[in-house]
């Protein structure tokens, strides 16, 4: 049984289908892609998985627990699993990184202040931002916001990582660093699902590749061959 | 120069305290009405849609209607109800209800200023309702809302002279009784302009310096 298994899922905006009859089924541990066009709902989809985008229809089995994504208890259902990285990274500017690490744990999970600011110190150093925990995000480069916003990501102890554009703000060198980070994650357990447009980090980190055009799945590619797959081979050679 | 009786220098202080009680009371009632229809602008679904729609309109409507009107509105039609209220009373409902109109439109701005982003980044964070205003809304829009309603404060501190049209003893009612009496015109309207900078000078300085606190925090 797949770790993620999502069907049916349809979205509506107005009269127009965003998303329709859209499937995925992800393995635990696994590195997803999602490509396309724009427009064709990859972030969509993204925002569906964190439930902020409400769908007209459609099931998620998340690790062996169904989740009626109609319902209206599903964002919480998958916030409780899930976190997400935004493209534009969505840090709080007005409290410290160490803060912006901090607040979800204590005030939604009411895990003691002391402990929780001990696990992020740790996990900014993990990240070599052990020096920046008490300025605001705003003074941050674009790799180290994008660093925190994965550091703040991973305090909730999410097992879905989801990623929109997570290296679209990188140079070429951090880029890599947080391909490496991505890897890490997998390899301990964590299920990654990111949008990209970078193609060369799609084909070098993705276990799946996932084409969507116009709000359907048009092909997916899955293991070492995943980038070989026809449909898909085009669309990356087309957009490199 | 002129020395003014106790008498008068009890007037002026009764018109002075009279006009204070009017500002202070007057924006309380705005600050919590006008907050309460900024939050009801921001509601969302459709089951808050009428109410959305009445608090939006109650904006418009208040903010193009001159303070003396809404003053003899509200008069009137506490005299029509029957209802047994002071002039005073009066002047701070019309007072709170104009106030109201403009601090919504200054809080709603505040709220709205707050990017989408931190509000869906607070969401996917799983930080309920109460959480997200408290830790994340509120402290990015108070510096874009409290300088501009301090300052819409100070500038009221002068339409409370208006409240005199409905015979509340304030500041500008206070000179005219002075100067009615035979005390120069010059120097008892020059003592009530002293008395309403004395007022709202130190607002001012209150305004710069929370802009200062709150831009730093």
């Amino acid at each position: 049984m797949p770790y993620l298994d999502l069907r049916g899922v349809t979205v509506r905006q107005d009269t127009h289908e965003i998303l329709r009859d859209v499937g995925l089924q992800v393995g635990r541990g696994e590195i997803v892609s999602l490509i396309g066009p724009s427009g064709s709902g990859k972030s969509t989809l993204l925002r569906t998985l964190i439930g902020l985008q409400p769908v007209v229809s459609g099931s998620l089995t998340l690790d062996g627990v169904a989740i009626d994504m109609t319902a209206a208890s599903a964002p919480r259902a998958l916030r409780a699993r899930a976190a997400i990285v935004f493209q534009q990274f969505g840090l709080f500017d007005h409290m410290s990184v160490l803060r912006n690490l901090t607040l979800a744990p204590t005030v939604v999970a009411g895990r003691p202040r002391a402990e929780v600011e001990e696990a992020a110190r740790h996990r900014l150093r993990m990240l070599g931002l052990a020096d920046k925990a008490e300025i605001r995000p705003s003074r941050l480069s674009g790799g180290q916001k994008q660093r925190v916003a994965i550091a703040r990501a991973l305090m909730t102890q999410p097992d879905l990582l989801l990623l929109d554009e997570p290296t679209s703000a990188l140079d070429p060198r951090l880029v890599s660093e947080v391909t490496a980070l991505l890897r890490d994650l997998a390899r301990a357990g964590m299920t990654i699902i990111q949008v990209s447009h970078g193609m060369e980090s799609v084909a070098a980190l993705s276990d799946r590749i996932v084409l969507l055009e116009d709000g359907r799945v048009r092909a997916v590619g899955a293991g070492a061959r995943a980038a070989a797959e026809p449909s898909i081979a085009a669309f990356m050679n087309a957009h490199r | 120069m002129i020395a003014f009786s106790h008498y008068d220098a009890a007037l002026l202080a009764r018109a002075l305290w009279m006009t204070v009680v009017l500002s202070v009371a007057g924006g309380l009632a705005g600050l919590a009405g006008g907050t309460a229809l900024a939050c009801l602008r921001m509601a969302r679904g459709r089951l808050f849609a009428p109410l959305r729609f009445l608090a939006a309109g109650y904006v418009q409507v208040v903010r193009r209607v001159p303070f003396i009107v809404t003053l003899y509105i509200v008069f009137f039609l506490t005299g029509m109800a029957g209802l047994d209220v002071s002039e005073v009373t009066v002047a701070i409902w019309a007072i709170g209800l104009i106030a109201a109109g403009y601090i919504a439109e200054i809080v709603h701005g505040g709220l709205r200023s707050v990017p989408a982003d931190q509000i869906e980044a607070a969401v996917t964070l799983n930080l309920p309702l109460l959480a997200r205003w408290r830790h994340v809304i509120v402290p990015q829009a108070l510096p874009v809302i409290v300088p501009p309603t301090v300052g819409y404060l100070v500038l009221f501190i002068k339409d409370t002279a208006l409240a005199s049209q409905v015979g509340v003893l304030e500041l500008n009612q206070a000179g005219v009784i002075l100067s009615n009496r035979g005390l120069p015109t010059m120097q008892v309207f020059l003592a009530v302009l002293g008395l309403y900078f004395a007022l709202s000078y130190p607002l001012t300085r209150l305004s710069r310096m929370l802009e200062k606190r709150l831009a730093l925090s």
